[in-house]
This record gives structure tokens, sequence and C-alpha cells, in this order.
């Protein structure tokens, strides 16, 4: 505490010395950082934000709440957090509590431990392929639950998979295939049969290829694609990568507003990053052929009746008397493929175009 | 059936039905622990309260779900819980997770339930053991009653908790159930003399008696995976990925053929589907007390 105390009276003597109107500094430096395209979109997904409006604040077209400066400075490393420190207070003195509040969340937090990296490592070079991805979904779930959540106090993640294209070798939606939670979320969340398109985090995220992060309360929630549910207050997804191409994203929801802090959001992609495990390399699919359709909305899709077990049941055992019998998971694929179809012509032919995340914004 | 049983099995085969070290059975021996404590309404239907219990010993502790339950669940009340297990994988996952849900109070360490643990005489106020009928052999019980009423005080309890196989309406499921049992008695894991039951629950009373605990009671409960209930889904699950991990064994045991075995399971899937599918499985809690001095 006395050391914090003197640290920002060290800063706020900076600002008084300077003796200059240097209110364009910070903007100057901010506009430095984002030169580079990659660092603005990562910024940008950090603070929830389009990253035109990262331009707008270093172009002094729009000011930032002292909230989202806040996000800012967590969402940059420690030397560039210190140089936009006392520039920041040269305009917002009053953003000083924020300003200097220290993350108290030092680089390990953001660790997975070592020895949780063999042990996947482990399950992916033992288990066969019909239990791979059952073991390796299992225990990254586990493990990032406790890690994101070790106080429960309300976390759901979600594992959301690429539907196999179809004849024409398109993903046009994802589903949620396995999922945990703390309270109040169920421990193990039942994957529903409910179809992600474009117009969800899930789709958004994956039909960038970036992660992305937003909260309940953010007034420019309204530009981008989000179904709230039940008791999310921020979400995040980062797609499940490899080489380029997709399997998939992981979802994390939290009950608490701003909870995905920015060692948090790392944590959240270094276990998509360690999802890609789970994966068979035939269920990775290029971005070009990411092409998801707008999906009913959930409320719409639950109360369409699919019959998805029934119709899983008759197809195993048509294809068993048959002779060709199939497996649970290629028969699953089948029947899923016959679902996505249908729930993409309930809704108007216009939405049944394919979109990407550019045009979606624009629309 | 064209299947002749195997050679004679020891009866003090202590082996584990499945392969102690695969990290498949660790996920899935820690999904099926979360579903049955969930069946029984907590890690201590019986005594919610805990009172006078701060030691805890978790025999055949596995990946550590139960164990780290109640090393959360008891935290304020600074009850320490220490888990061993046989599998150094299970005991290392368990170790990792607690460190990473930042609890001090569960330890883990690595131990032959069939052998004389590691620890002095008294050494706890609650040792338990769960499903434990998977790995110990019929004539291996006596015994192991007798290292935890020599690890429990005097006034401490001497918990068990195992279920009877599971039934279902569906006939493949059925008779794969039976095939398994069957496998079971011919490793002299069954207390029924042709396999038809497992007949643990009916014997722990008994044993705990016989190991001179005092006060021997008993709870049950029913785990109920009907289509339609919370449990369907993930236990079906579970009996998927179990049935295909004990399939080493059904042969070694010689009760079925790869085939017969492959087309029953893809049988008992299709019926596991089915809108009228229902299952259940039973599970008995006793415990007694050891006599004060």
């Amino acid at each position: 505490m006395l050391q914090e105390a003197h640290m920002r009276e060290d800063i706020i003597g900076q600002v008084r010395e300077a003796g200059m109107n240097r209110r364009h500094a910070w903007r100057d430096v901010l506009g430095t950082m984002i030169r580079d395209s990659k660092e603005k979109q990562r910024i940008a997904n950090e603070l929830g934000i389009n990253p035109i409006t990262l331009s707008r604040w270093t172009n002094e077209d729009s000011t930032p709440r002292p909230q989202n400066l806040q996000r800012l400075l967590q969402a940059l490393g420690t030397p560039q957090r210190n140089e936009l420190v006392p520039l920041l207070l040269e305009e917002f003195p009053e953003g000083a509590p924020l300003f200097l509040q220290e993350d108290r969340h030092d680089a390990t937090s953001a660790r997975i431990p070592p020895e949780f990296y063999e042990r996947v490592l482990d399950a992916y070079t033992q288990a066969p392929d019909n239990q791979r991805f059952y073991t390796v979904s299992n225990l990254v779930l586990q493990q990032a639950l406790g890690h994101l959540d070790p106080n429960s106090i309300g976390l759901s993640i979600t594992i959301a998979q690429c539907v196999p294209p179809s004849t024409d070798g398109k993903i046009r939606s994802l589903r949620e295939v396995a999922g945990r939670g703390t309270k109040p979320w169920e421990p193990v969340l039942q994957p529903e049969i409910l179809f992600l398109g474009i117009e969800s985090l899930a789709g958004f995220t994956v039909s960038r290829g970036y992660p992305f992060t937003i909260n309940r309360g953010d007034t420019a929630q309204g530009m981008f694609p989000v179904q709230w549910v039940d008791w999310e207050q921020c979400a995040m997804a980062a797609p499940v990568m490899h080489k380029g191409c997709t399997a998939g994203c992981f979802l994390v929801a939290s009950a608490q507003p701003d909870y995905l802090l920015s060692f948090r959001r790392q944590l959240v992609e270094r276990y998509a990053q360690l999802l890609v495990l789970a994966f068979s390399p035939h269920e990775f699919y290029a971005q070009e052929d990411i092409m998801l359709f707008v999906m009913p909305a959930y409320n719409v899709q639950q109360a369409h009746p699919v019959h998805f077990r029934q119709r899983l049941a008759a197809l195993m055992l048509e294809a068993t008397q048959g002779g060709t019998p199939l497996s649970l998971m290629e028969a699953e694929q089948f029947v899923l493929k016959q679902c996505e179809e249908e729930f993409s012509r309930l809704n108007a032919s216009e939405f049944n175009k394919p979109l990407s995340p550019t045009n979606f914004l624009e629309r | 059936m064209a299947t002749q049983p195997p050679d004679p099995v020891q009866e003090n085969d202590n082996t584990y039905l499945i392969d102690a070290e695969s990290a498949t059975e660790m996920v899935r021996l820690a999904n099926q622990d979360r579903l049955i404590t969930e069946a029984m309404g907590g890690v201590f239907p019986e005594r919610p309260g805990l009172v006078g219990i701060t030691r805890i010993l978790d025999i055949a502790c596995g990946p550590g779900e139960w164990t780290l339950q109640v090393a959360r669940a008891y935290s304020q009340q600074h009850v320490q819980v220490t888990g061993v297990d046989i599998s150094r994988t299970m005991v290392d996952y368990a170790r990792a997770r607690a460190r990473s849900m930042e609890l001090d109070n569960a330890t883990f360490e690595v131990m032959d339930a069939t052998k004389l643990l590691d620890f002095p005489d008294g050494s706890f106020d609650l040792v338990n053991a769960r499903f434990i009928a998977g790995f110990l052999s019929t004539a291996a019980w006596p015994s192991f009653l007798q290292e935890c009423v020599r690890l429990v005080r005097p006034g401490g309890i001497v918990r068990l908790t195992e279920p009877e196989w599971g039934t279902s309406n569906k006939p493949n499921l059925e008779q794969l159930s039976r095939l398994i049992l069957l496998a079971m008695s011919r490793a002299g894991k069954t207390f029924t003399p042709n396999g038809s039951k497992l007949g643990i629950t009916d014997m722990l009373p008994r044993f705990l008696g016989q190991a001179h605990l005092v006060d021997v009671q008993y709870l049950d409960h029913i785990l109920v995976f009907d289509v339609g209930t919370p449990a369907y889904e993930p236990f079906t699950e579970n009996i998927r990925v179990g049935y295909m991990l004990v399939k080493p064994f059904l042969l070694k045991m010689g009760v079925m053929t790869e085939q017969e075995f492959e087309r029953t399971l893809q049988d008992t899937q299709i019926e596991m589907l089915a809108g009228d599918f229902q299952g259940s499985m039973p599970i008995r809690t006793a415990w007694g007390i050891k006599p004060a001095v």
C-alpha cells in the first residue's frame, strides 16, 4: 500500500512537472502502437470494440471513457502501460484511481501448469481415435474451469465445433458439444441441438479467426453479434485453430461483469490452443470454407422439435440391418446435417445467404 | 456364445478391470464420481455437518473427484483430506487439480489399497472407500476392512460406498451387463456364485460388523438415468466409454469374442437412444464406528 502511494505521488509529480500542454501526447503514443494492424486488432478485441474506434481516439474524433482507458491499459504490456499512464492523466486526472490500480494478477496466473501440458500430450498420444475427443476435451474443460474460476463465482465454458460440411464443402454453423460450469450454471452443460451461425459470438469469432470479448453492459455491444442468455454478463470466444484452419471455438461466459480481464483472456486463448489436440486433422477447415449462415434465435430453435435421438437410433438401426453399421459419431454427423438444413430454412430466405463478418457488420 | 473360460483366476487377483493408468479411464472416473455424488445428494448425505471430523482418508481415490469436493466443501472447518491410489497417473492428476483449485487441505499419495498403508495407527477420524469392488477380490475384503479399522482412531468412522450393477429395460444392454458380471465372477470379484449380480451391497454391513465396528448403519440411493433425466446424457456416455475400456477384460475372461462385443456394443448404443429407455443403478453407503478403547 505504501509503495503504491509513493508510486502514485511520483507519477502525479511527473505530470505536474511537465508544465506543457501534452493533451495530444497519449493519442500519439497510442497511434504508434496501433500502426501494426494485428496489434490494433488484438487491442480492439481485448476491449471489445471496433478497431475503427481506436483510430477515432487517436484522431480526436471521439473521447474514450476512463473505464475503457483502464481496459486499454490492462491490454498492454508493462512498458507500454507505464508510458501511457502519465500521459492519460494529463487529459483525465479524474481517472487516477482507475489508471493507477495495479493489475494484481501477474504473469504466472496466465500460465497453464507445465505438467498439465504433459498430461494432455499423454492423453493425446495414448487414447485411441474414438476416445481422443472425450479424453482431451474433458481434461481441458476440467482444468480450465478450475483455473478460470477457482472461487466458483459463476462461469460457463463450452466447446463449439464446426458442423461438418455438406456437398458444397462449406461450414454453415457450429454446435456446442461439451461444457462445464460453476453456479449458477450446471456442473456439466448438456449440449442441446442448437446451431450457432454468424449471428452468434462463436460464429462471429470463427469467421474472423480472432478471439473476441464482449461485455453485456457495453454500449457498443449492439454492433456485435451476441445472444445473451441466462446469467451472462461478459463473454469471450477464442477459435481453435491449427495451421490457419479452424475446428471450432472455446466459449467462456461469466456471471460477473468485466470478469474477463487480460490475464484471463490470455488463459482462454491458451486453453483454446490446447483444445487443438482434441480434434482430428480432418475436423479443421480452411477459413475460406467457413461461410456461416444466419441461424434462428435460440428460442426459435428450441421450439422446433427435431427428434434428434430418435432419428439417430433409426439411422443406426437401418444401417446395421443393411449390413453397413455406422458408428455413433458417423450417424450423429449425418443427422446433424439434416437438422442444420431444416433450421437454416426456418429463417426468411434473405438470411440464408452466407455472410462474412464484414458484410454482417455493414447490415 | 462360443467362449471358453480362461485358466482359473487367482482368488487374490486384485487387478482393476480397466487399465488404471489410462487417461480415458481417469476422465471417465472423474465424471462418474461427480454423477454418483450428485445422485447421493452430496459427499456426506448421512452427516452433512461432519461434526468432530477433521482428518479424512479416501482409499482408492482415483482422480480425486470426491476427495477434492470434500476438501472444498469443508475447508472452512479445517478438514484435511488425504487421497491414496495405486495409479501414479491418477495421483498426479489429483495433485495438479488441487493446486489449480487452490486447495491446500487436500493431499494425495501413491499407495496400494490391497496392502498395508503407510500411515500410523489411528491417523484418521474417518476412512472412506468408494466403488472398490472393481478391483478388490471377494477374498480380500476382510483384510481390507482390518486395515481401515487400524487407520481410524477409536470413535472414528469407516465408511464404504458400493453399487449394485445397473439395470435397464433394454435386452442387449442387459446381455452386456450379464457378460460383464460373468467376467467379474470368473475374476473372483462377485459375491454371487454365478455372477447374477455383484452382491457387494448386501455384504457391506456384514463386513463392517465382522471388523468389530459398532453402530453399523447404511443408506441406500439410486441413480436413475432414464431418458429425460439430468443423468441420462452423462451416464449413458459413461456406459459407452466404460464398456469400450472394459473390452480387453471381457476378451481376457473369455465371455465373448471381439466380433460379439462389437455387435453387442453397437446394439446397446442404439437401444440407449430409444425414447423409452430406462436405466438405474442402486448405491449403498454403509458405515460403522470403531469402539472407543
